[in-house]
């Protein structure tokens, strides 16, 4: 795979709790090419969210390396990973991914923020995503006065709004509806057409059969790995529900 | 009730250990805080009352010469009387610098050195040995000197203790200029006036045969005129030294009438003065009174603040245990069970600490009497049931319907949207994060701001236990300035002056005056002469004032000074004991002699709990002062110019420094400022813990940030501002609160002591200055300090906190 948008190499990652290890993650391997989209799935338990973590800087393994965009992202402090992840990752999570004190105009443009974009243009690029994402009127309110679904497009709409190299989800349709859960999914399968690079953690086969490519886990490694079929046309959840029937 | 019972005990067992701790331990304090200060102002009265028993009710002190008091003696309306006791002034050194005395002759034959003939050739005092009549000093320690001894002395207990002086010392009794040395075999408390350091002349009892060699030469003594019959509370201008006096201490028949029988006997101009044990018991009691009232209503203070500590602890605490709380509504609790609960917890909690700062309040009420320490000793701990009873009930209750309203909120959330482990709804108006996102305020401000405002009761709570602390803060500061002003400018208490000059028996008041004028380190002099005065049945103190109006610098409060006879200044305590007015006019009698004065103000003055009333010598012809009472110049000090007053007067006058702040006042004042920096640390430590809980309820929110790109730094920061709003808003609400509860309390202090209100003085410049930065600082810093460890877990921790 040339350039790389991601490369991790036997990622180990040990908890400890009340005196005892567990080894939530043993040697761990994955790249992520530019415009990948990478379902990451297994049970309970079998290291999935520890995995997007480590990639995505959140945590730091025990042993292994992670390359985000050229950078190694291992070695470095929390802090200089949280630099690194404000330029180059957006994240989404199962739910309570947005900050309840800030509108939700104020969460989309977080990110951009962080970055030094100014007020004026963080604030215009934040609507126009928010547009793009159908969740435009939403823009001053809170995040609590929003359904799951909509508090989820606005999450999308924050990792995505300054275009990071890499977007990660944990469970992002996992606390949603079938309804919401299409629409999300929908809006992941439109970013990555223009060229995303997703890593998507889920426990559903629906949503992993969208990726171009799925990573099942199993125990804290990574137990089978295999491409799947480009379906034909326009993706669709609808689609998604078929192939499941 | 079994059910509820056993929520309460797996409540106070399996809850957080700290947050348990702390509602025990604010419960003790402000327990103890208003146990000590009840004991303090009440447990005084009935120590004092037993002494009054013990002395045999002394309810009237009678002084007059001896002729008279035998008269007095067969009044109707007493029960009992003491023998006519003679008495004569001295001065004593007591720290270096003398003090006047009173000695009084124990039993035996009085001297006829000092007295006229047929006046009182003999004269008995209380016998000590049988103890027989009222107003028997109260031998302490030691013994009572031997029949006949000419040297021995029993010595006052309060002045004893104050300077030190014990059984066996040597102590330097001065009559007239000149020195007897005399041994100390006792100390002894005598109730015919208040205690030193409050009131003088102190009381030394001696042998007969010791005053007949104390008492002054032939030719050089007491006509029997009254001098001063009146050596009341705390004045300046007890008998000069050399004079001879007597006194007389009656049981009343119904000492309800004390008063009454006061008026009636100074209106026979038979006596010159007359004491009520009313008006003794008030002096003695009235330090305490404040003192324990300022200390009770620092408990109070502390209960506020426990309050708030109390609501907001348990808040944060039924969040956590919102699972657990559900879970047992799925049981089948119901929400009046959970309520009774989770109140009941708290509860057992706040009686434990009532209980235990109950008995801790109750240990060091002693300590704090500040007023009869010196004179009584240190009482053995009491606990008072009653007083331990109802401040436990009222800080229990408090710490109840403090818990009630979280612990209401918390049985009635849906039990199956926290099972299902929905997040608590946080409470952030639209308005107001739009708000905040408008104010461009910074990502790390605009968040930490956000974090404070998303729960606005706890942030209420919160900012409200600092708040009260910083008001503590504010009141004890402004409580020290005041008290430092009233010692600091003696005018304030109605001392305006720096040294008495007391003339010595003999000595031409003309002569003084002279002197006085001649000497360049005076700055100014006034002179008084001190009287019981009479107005219907009431008596108070009455001093006329001579020498240039203009030198008596006492702080007129409403109208304006004395300036011609005819006029009178009113302290408050009178002024307002007699419901008088600038502009009224006063029918007295003095001496016998009827005054018709128009009151032309009222003025600060503590004395008789500013029971005084000043009007103009000329109106007392021919009876000398008392006292000159003279200032420095500006450039000078009290020390230098009693140096060259002693140097200039010789033995014309006894010459001595105003007495300053008595050590009491400092007990008051360390007292004060320990329970306002009690105030402040609680406040403090609740605001960390407040800032704390939330941290920690926001956890994913942080660990959200932390994914966008917030650094370590960011995510300390936004709890550092979220800290600083929060000491902002607390110092915006405890400063002014503060300054309001400060004037209130100031002015009940200084109107119990008898100085009025509107005394008090502003904290300090540096307090009021620093308080809201400092405030600021230190939420900020709470702030910081409670989110640094979060900060520093791995942001993957974050965003799975449950």
């Amino acid at each position: 795979m040339a350039d790389p948008v991601l490369r991790a190499a036997g990622l180990t990652r040990t908890y400890r709790h009340e005196a005892r290890d567990r080894t939530a993650l043993r040697d761990a391997s994955i790249e992520v090419g530019r415009g990948d989209w990478v379902a990451v799935t297994g049970p309970s338990g079998s290291g999935k969210s520890t995995l997007l973590h480590l990639l995505g800087g959140l945590d730091r393994p025990d042993r292994g390396e992670v390359w985000l965009a050229g950078h190694r992202l291992d070695n470095r402090s929390e802090s200089g990973r949280a630099l690194l992840r404000r330029r180059h990752v957006g994240f989404v999570f199962q739910f309570l991914s947005l900050v309840p004190t800030m509108t939700v105009l104020g969460n989309v443009e977080l990110p951009l923020v962080l970055q030094g974009v100014g007020h004026r243009d963080a604030r215009r690029r934040a609507r126009e995503v928010l547009d793009e994402l159908g969740v435009a009127d939403t823009a001053d309110t809170v995040p609590t006065a929003l359904s799951g679904g909509e508090q989820q497009r606005v999450a999308l709409a924050r990792a995505v709004v300054h275009r990071p190299d890499l977007l990660l989800a944990d469970e992002p349709t996992g606390a949603l509806d079938s309804t919401a859960a299409g629409v999300v999914l929908d809006l992941l399968r439109r970013r990555h057409a223009d060229g995303q690079s997703i890593v998507l953690v889920t426990h559903d086969h629906r949503v992993a059969a969208a990726a171009d490519r799925v990573v099942t886990m199993l125990d804290g490694r990574i137990a089978d790995e295999r491409k799947l079929a480009e379906p034909a046309g326009e993706p669709t959840y609808a689609h998604l529900l078929d192939l499941d029937g | 009730m079994a059910a509820v019972l056993r929520l309460v005990l797996a409540g106070v067992r399996g809850g957080n250990r700290a947050t348990a701790l702390a509602a025990v331990v604010v419960a003790a304090l402000a327990t103890a805080g208003i146990v000590a200060g009840l004991s303090v102002r009440d447990q005084g009265g009935p120590r004092v009352d037993r002494l009054y028993v013990e002395a045999g009710r002394p309810d009237l002190v009678v002084y007059g010469t001896p002729e008279a008091l035998e008269t007095v003696r067969r009044d109707r309306a007493l029960a009992d009387s003491s023998p006519v006791v003679r008495y004569v002034a001295a001065t004593v050194a007591l720290h270096a610098e003398p003090v006047d005395a009173r000695v009084d002759a124990l039993s035996g034959p009085a001297a006829t050195g000092g007295n006229p003939p047929g006046r009182a050739p003999t004269v008995d005092g209380p016998d000590p040995g049988t103890g027989a009549g009222p107003g028997r000093p109260l031998l302490r320690t030691g013994r009572w000197p031997v029949p006949g001894a000419t040297d021995e002395v029993v010595f006052d207990r309060a002045a004893a203790t104050d300077a030190g002086i014990r059984v066996g010392d040597r102590v330097e009794v001065t009559v007239a200029g000149r020195p007897y040395p005399l041994t100390v075999v006792g100390t002894a408390i005598d109730l015919t006036d208040c205690f030193h350091p409050d009131c003088d002349p102190i009381r030394l009892f001696v042998d007969a045969a010791t005053l007949s060699r104390l008492a002054p030469a032939p030719g050089d003594t007491d006509t029997g005129a009254p001098t001063s019959p009146d050596p009341t509370a705390g004045t300046p201008t007890s008998p000069a030294p050399g004079r001879s006096g007597a006194l007389l201490v009656g049981r009343l028949t119904d000492p309800a009438d004390a008063e009454a029988v006061a008026a009636r006997l100074l209106a026979d101009g038979q006596v010159t003065g007359v004491q009520t044990w009313a008006d003794t018991r008030d002096d003695i009691l009235i330090r305490d009174r404040i003192f324990g009232a300022s200390l009770a209503g620092f408990g109070l203070f502390v209960l506020v603040a426990a309050a708030f500590v109390v609501a907001g602890t348990a808040t944060a605490r039924l969040l956590v245990r919102r699972r657990e709380i559900a879970l047992l509504a799925s049981v089948g609790y119901t929400g009046r069970q959970l309520v009774a609960g989770l109140v009941g917890e708290i509860v057992l909690l706040g009686t434990t600490g009532a209980l235990a700062g109950g008995i801790a309040g109750s240990l060091l009420a002693p300590y704090l009497q500040v007023g009869l320490t010196n004179p009584l000793g240190r009482p053995a701990p009491r606990i008072a049931p009653l007083t331990l009873l109802g401040a436990g009930v009222l800080v229990v209750l408090i710490l109840g319907v403090a818990t009630g309203l979280p612990a209401l909120r918390a049985a009635r959330q849906p039990a199956s949207e926290v099972l299902r482990d929905r997040p608590p709804r946080a409470v952030t108006p639209d308005r107001v994060a739009r708000l905040l996102d408008r104010l461009r305020l910074g990502t790390t401000v605009r968040y930490g701001i956000g974090a404070v405002l998303v729960r606005p009761g706890r942030t209420a709570l919160t900012a409200g236990a600092v708040a009260v602390a910083v008001a503590a803060l504010v009141v004890g500061g402004g409580f020290t300035a005041t008290m430092d002003r009233l010692v600091a400018e003696p005018a304030y208490t109605g001392d305006p002056y720096d040294v008495v000059v007391a003339p010595a028996s003999g000595t031409d008041p003309q002569r003084l005056v002279a002197a006085l004028s001649g000497i360049p380190e005076v700055g100014g002099w006034y002179s008084q002469t001190d009287r019981r005065a009479l107005l219907g049945d009431r008596t108070f103190l009455s001093r006329a004032v001579g020498g240039d109006p203009d030198d008596a610098g006492f702080v007129v409060r409403e109208g304006r000074p004395l300036r011609a006879a005819g006029e009178a200044l009113v302290g408050y305590g009178l002024l307002h004991r007699l419901d008088l007015r600038v502009g009224d006019t006063v029918p007295v009698r003095v001496d016998d002699i009827p005054l018709t004065l128009t009151v032309v103000g009222w003025y600060s003055e503590t004395e008789d709990t500013g029971e005084v009333l000043l009007y103009r010598a000329e109106q007392l012809p021919g009876v000398p002062p008392d006292a000159f009472l003279v200032s420095a110049q500006p450039e000078g000090t009290p020390g230098a110019l009693a140096a060259v007053l002693r140097d200039r007067l010789g033995t014309d006058a006894t010459v001595r420094i105003r007495a300053s702040d008595p050590d009491e006042l400092g007990t008051f004042t360390v007292a004060v400022r320990l329970m306002a920096g009690l105030l402040l640390a609680v406040g403090l430590a609740h605001l960390g813990t407040g800032l704390l809980s939330g941290a920690r309820e926001r956890s994913r929110a942080l660990g959200v940030l932390r994914a966008v790109g917030f650094t370590v730094r960011q995510t300390v920061g936004q709890a550092a501002a979220g800290g600083a709003a929060l000491g902002l808003l607390a110092a915006s609400v405890g400063l002014p609160l503060g300054l309001v509860a400060h004037r209130l309390l100031a002015d009940r202090a200084t109107i119990g002591m008898g100085a009025g209100p509107g005394l008090a003085e502003a904290p300090p410049l540096f307090l009021l200055l620093g308080t809201v930065p400092g405030t600021v600082l230190a939420g900020a810093v709470a702030g910081a300090l409670a989110t640094r460890r979060l900060a520093r877990r791995a942001a993957s921790e974050l965003v799975r906190w449950e």
